[in-house]
């Protein structure tokens, strides 16, 4: 099973976003962040002509954690929103996907 | 805007637990929440363990929990009519079992203070005073589960 794949390449082909967000975006991921209180590791970059954030949420096992991704268009509509779980020794156990469409995948 | 309350919270998982709806339900509800699609507000009881049911229920849908529906009831039992310490009373229903091993572990020497100690503070990762829990566990290191009006 491969470690953190998800975090691996995200470092490899996303680049970080400036402050230069239009305002549909913004508002969009201060909407995004703000429920997480316990998250950490927030990040907003560009891909392509769309935006992704993502926050990582300490899960019930000290070191585990779960990534809320979320990706939306220039008019701030989400195109992806999903969540990777990572055990304690960062390998990938499961991705919740709710845009598109509710799925769910395990290795 | 949605204002989503413990009342409603509790009433979900009571549906869960008498089989009306599927455990998939209260993961999508709390989860509504976090996905930050709607204009949702929390109520001060919610605001306080939605931190700690979020971290669960990661653990839950990755895992696949066995334990989930005692978690659940026990979770239920521990938040039904409480006023107070509610983040408390939320690690107090889902970590029970862990809770009870801990104190009988520490009770009988087996673990040290400080690792006992420790090991109650990191039940969960939201914020929550350990040292309530350690009161409430001594109170409870023989029952089978945490009945809720013992827990002041």
């Amino acid at each position: 099973m491969a470690k953190a794949p998800a975090s691996a390449a995200a470092k490899a082909t996303l680049s970080p976003v400036g402050p230069r967000l239009s305002g549909p975006v913004l508002l969009k991921s201060q909407k995004f962040f703000q429920g997480f209180k316990t998250g950490i590791n927030q990040q907003i970059r560009q891909i392509g002509q769309f935006t992704g954030f993502s926050i990582d949420v300490p899960g019930r096992v000290p070191g585990s954690y779960t990534r809320w991704v979320k990706v939306v268009n220039a008019e701030g509509k989400t195109i992806r929103l999903y969540h990777d779980t990572f055990d304690k020794t960062g390998t990938f156990i499961h991705r919740g996907i709710k845009v598109p469409g509710p799925e769910r995948h395990a290795p | 805007m949605t204002r989503l309350t413990m009342d409603a919270f509790l009433s979900l998982l009571q549906r869960y637990l008498q089989g009306k709806c599927d455990f998939a339900t209260v993961r999508e509800w709390v989860y509504r929440f976090y996905e930050g699609e709607e204009c949702i507000i929390l109520d001060d009881a919610l605001e306080e363990i939605f931190p700690i049911i979020l971290s669960y229920l990661q653990y839950e849908e990755a895992e696949e929990d066995p334990k989930r529906d005692k978690r659940m009831r026990r979770l239920y039992n521990v938040l039904n009519d409480a006023h107070a310490l509610f983040s408390e009373r939320a690690v107090f229903g889902l970590e029970f079992d862990e809770i009870r091993e801990l104190t009988r572990k520490y009770a009988n020497k087996v673990i040290t203070h400080e690792t006992y100690a420790n090991k109650m503070a990191a039940l969960s990762p939201a914020p929550y005073d350990a040292s309530r829990l350690v009161r409430w566990a001594n109170a409870q290191i023989n029952d089978d589960e945490p009945i809720p009006t013992k827990l002041t």
